[in-house]
């Protein structure tokens, strides 16, 4: 991913020195590590926070999430991962939590300042070399969105082949082809912060947020009660 | 071979044009007669199907037709306690709409009147009878996803409340008029009271009962109705299974007096997927799928054409084989009683904003 991000840091001539870490989370930019927050370069989730922010959908309902993952994966990381996705396609900040949770799997219901009602479902149930399987749907009161066709539940890939090996891929930047899905949202999103310390700042203010709706989750899960977070 | 002569009350309930075709065709049924709540629904009947009687009244549809031995309570809930009270005074078999009624000391005289009586009460919740469901069953009787550790079940649809007006209004729906939360516009008897099917099937599936329900209303879809539309729950089964559940009224429609073409504005009316996780995999389920899809008419918009799976056919089978055999139906009046507590937990949990023991 270093490789692809040096390309376009070189590429747009944006002369910041941005390191990523090994997992892809962090980018050391000036000497301070920044959060990546690889989904808000994630064309879908760009494409749902427009569709709200455009007004082309109406005042906030519902949101539905469910996120299946590989087992072993950590709930609280997935969690992370869908608070940030949340967050940023309503464009509203979570103000309280109620979790539940069994051995790889978690429940919440969380509800955002634009008075949004999301319930979150997680899973950590998969193989290895299976592909998560995930589905967002914003519901409003003059229309949905969603990032996965109607009157389905697996996400669809561009490209599916049938020989004497089946093989699919999912194809969605030519200026960065031939790099994974979740490789391309990280070199955009770190991309993106080592062009703009503004987005830095916000970007760190955001994780800050998510880790507090974290920690009331676990305060949730270890009282079975609604939690208030602070904004 | 002997028929069951059968009959239907009220036509107001949203389900009573499904047994328009079960009541005419299954060769184990009579079907002797209706009484229809009000004029509305008697022009609605009149129009769907010719050849059976037609009365104004319950009381008169059963003086005239004495030979009848069971009934379809297709009725709003708030009729139930009087339907059952008059059938069993009159030894008549009971198949009930899918909520008896929300209103346990209501409940609990139900329950007498069908012990003391002796009738068959048997209870409508159709997706026992539908294939998807019943493969899924499989699927987690085998443990094809390992010991369950999650299920999680949308039951969403659009709003029946404009050709059903009995469910838009709380008093006919939920049994009396109750604020959803305080200070809240909204009042119970919506969404949840029209889907009870997934707090039922985990129950069975699970093989457990609901230990604790969190839930929480979330703003109207639709403005201008009096009860809640969307609600998200969530919470854990006595045997460690963590739930999620969606009973919401989240698809939108057109307001047609009479359901057909062009109820849909969102392309699907009507949803129930199943997300089970175990300690070893994941089932994903659409009980309701695959569909066709067209922009035909009435509206030319895209719509998924709903694949029609008739769980009616299954469901009457069942009912007449257990008024013959004597047999306990298993959605009986009993079982159905923990359903209910757990919807009542939902209402509650949304009212003080705290998680429900029950």
């Amino acid at each position: 991913m270093q490789k692809g991000l040096n390309y376009l840091l070189d590429k747009y001539s944006v002369g910041t020195e941005a390191i990523l870490s090994p997992d892809g989370k962090t980018v050391k930019i000036n000497g301070e590590n920044v959060p990546v927050l690889a989904w808000e370069s994630e064309r879908r989730f760009i494409e749902l926070r427009g569709l709200v922010m455009t007004g082309r959908l109406g005042n906030m309902c519902t949101y539905r999430i469910g996120h299946t993952a590989k087992k072993g994966t950590c709930l609280f990381e997935l969690l992370a991962r869908e608070i940030g996705i949340l967050e940023f396609t309503v464009n509203s900040k979570t103000t309280e939590i109620f979790a539940i949770a069994g051995n790889n799997t978690m429940n919440c219901i969380v509800e955002t300042e634009n008075g949004c009602v999301c319930t979150i479902e997680l899973g950590a149930t998969l193989e290895e070399g299976e592909k998560d399987i995930d589905k967002h749907e914003i519901i409003t009161d003059s229309g949905v969105a969603c990032d996965r066709v109607v009157d389905t539940q697996m996400p669809q890939q561009s490209i599916y082949v049938y020989g004497k090996k089946q093989e699919a891929y999912m194809d969605t930047d030519a200026e960065l082809y031939g790099y994974k899905e979740c490789e391309i949202n990280t070199i955009r999103a770190t991309f993106a912060n080592a062009k703009s310390p503004e987005i830095c700042k916000e970007k760190c203010a955001k994780w800050a947020h998510i880790e507090k709706v974290l920690a009331a989750a676990k305060a949730s899960l270890d009282t079975l009660e609604n939690i208030k977070v602070e904004v | 071979m002997k028929r069951l002569k059968i009959a239907m009350m009220s036509m107001t309930h949203g389900h009573t044009r499904k047994y328009y075709d079960v009541l005419k065709n299954n060769p184990k049924l009579e079907w002797i007669a209706v009484s229809t709540a009000n004029n509305e629904v008697k022009e609605i009947f009149l129009k769907s199907v010719q050849g059976i009687p037609c009365y104004d009244s319950d009381e008169a549809m059963i003086d005239a037709h004495p030979e009848i031995e069971a009934v379809v309570l297709a009725s709003e809930n708030s009729e139930h306690l009087r339907q059952v009270r008059l059938c069993a005074e009159r030894g008549i078999n009971v198949l009930s709409m899918k909520i008896p009624t929300f209103d346990m000391d209501e409940y609990a005289e139900m329950e007498r009147l069908i012990e003391e009586s002796g009738i068959t009460f048997q209870i409508e919740l159709e997706l026992h009878y539908n294939p998807v469901v019943i493969r899924t069953k499989e699927l987690i009787e085998r443990e094809a996803m390992g010991k369950m550790e999650a299920f999680n079940a949308t039951n969403i649809t659009l709003s029946p409340v404009w050709a059903f007006p009995w469910q838009g209004v709380p008093e006919k729906s939920y049994g009396k008029r109750v604020q959803i939360k305080p200070g809240h516009d909204k009042f119970r008897g919506g969404a949840l009271c029209d889907h009870p099917h997934i707090f039922d099937l985990i129950r069975e599936v699970t093989k457990s009962e609901f230990d604790i329900i969190f839930a929480k209303v979330a703003p109207n879809m639709r403005h201008d109705i009096e009860e809640e539309d969307m609600l998200a729950v969530v919470g854990r089964m006595k045997n460690g299974v963590i739930f999620s559940l969606d009973p919401s009224w989240s698809r939108a429609e057109n307001k047609l007096k009479v359901p057909g073409p062009g109820w849909e504005v969102f392309p699907k009316r009507m949803e129930v997927n199943l997300v089970i996780h175990g300690t070893e995999g994941s089932v994903f389920t659409d009980c309701f799928g695959p569909n066709t899809y067209h922009n035909g008419s009435p509206e030319n918009k895209y719509t998924v054409q709903y694949t029609y799976f008739d769980e009616w056919v299954g469901l009457i089978d069942e009912f007449v084989e257990n008024i013959d055999k004597k047999r306990l139906p298993k959605i009986n009046i009993g079982w159905h009683k923990n359903t209910i507590k757990a919807m009542n937990a939902v209402y509650e949990s949304i009212a003080t904003g705290k998680a429900v023991k029950l």
